[in-house]
């Protein structure tokens, strides 16, 4: 269930820095499948949400432009010990999501 | 066995309730990713295409990208109160990237991103009802393309 997220969250002085890994295709329907001509379809997350302490502390929107096995990291205001929740869905309608302790 | 299967199905149910994450949907902003036109994507995705150039935004990018399909960048917003960072690429056929929301906290984005050709990567935020923006070249050549 939970094999496409790698996440790390730790705290200090009151930020809480995230890093996470997606494994996902990624695909923006643009490419060119060179021996056939066609286009390699569209398969890519559009939305990533992430929670803790029962609040959405950071909610992205993404496109088919962000690289294959998306890469974030973002900082916010939390605490060590508390749990972090990140979630996303592709175009297709798959999702995914996994829970972590913030370090 | 009508014991076994009774449990069974209790426990899919339970943890097909349990595990399916709260995701809110209906936001994505469609419009501002199907927009082929940079002010289009951002009055689509804002309301208003009227930004004013900001130098508390700070872009770490490549000048020149080793390979256009993965280009790290980080962008770090010292505006206060900064609501929402998006990226555009105003060179791509699909102008808008990504847009991320932050809720009150550091404005602080990492992440890697795909550059079909050379050109410039604005950054638009958002920050008490206002829009700023900075932006900066990359390079790249058409054998590193993220179409190649």
């Amino acid at each position: 269930m939970n094999k496409s997220i790698n996440l790390r969250a730790y705290e200090k002085a009151g930020i809480v820095t995230v890093k996470s890994i997606i494994r996902h295709p990624m695909e923006s329907g643009l490419r060119k499948n060179n021996k056939t001509g066609k286009k390699y379809p569209a398969n890519f997350i559009q939305e990533v949400i992430v929670q803790s302490a029962n609040k959405t502390v950071m909610e992205a929107y993404l496109g088919g432009a962000i690289s294959r096995n998306p890469y974030f990291s973002f900082r916010f205001k939390g605490k060590a010990d508390d749990h972090l929740t990140l979630s996303w869905i592709d175009n297709k309608g798959r999702s995914e999501s996994k829970t972590i302790r913030i370090l | 066995m009508k014991r076994r299967m009774f449990l069974k199905r209790g426990l899919a149910v339970t943890l097909s309730c349990v595990l399916s994450p709260g995701l809110v949907l209906g936001r994505y902003p469609q419009e501002a990713f199907d927009n082929n036109d940079v002010m289009g994507s951002i009055s689509a995705l804002h309301g208003s295409s009227t930004f004013s150039p900001s130098t508390d935004i700070t872009i770490i990018a490549p000048r020149i990208a080793k390979n256009g399909k993965v280009v790290p960048i980080q962008v770090i917003s010292n505006i206060p109160n900064t609501e929402s960072i998006s990226l555009i690429f105003e060179s791509s056929i699909n102008p808008f990237m990504a847009s991320f929301n932050i809720f009150g906290s550091e404005a602080f984005i990492s992440t890697r991103i795909k550059v079909e050709e050379t050109g410039s990567l604005l950054v638009v935020v958002k920050a008490g009802g206002e829009l700023f923006a900075t932006k900066q070249e990359i390079r790249v050549s058409a054998d590193n393309s993220c179409l190649a």
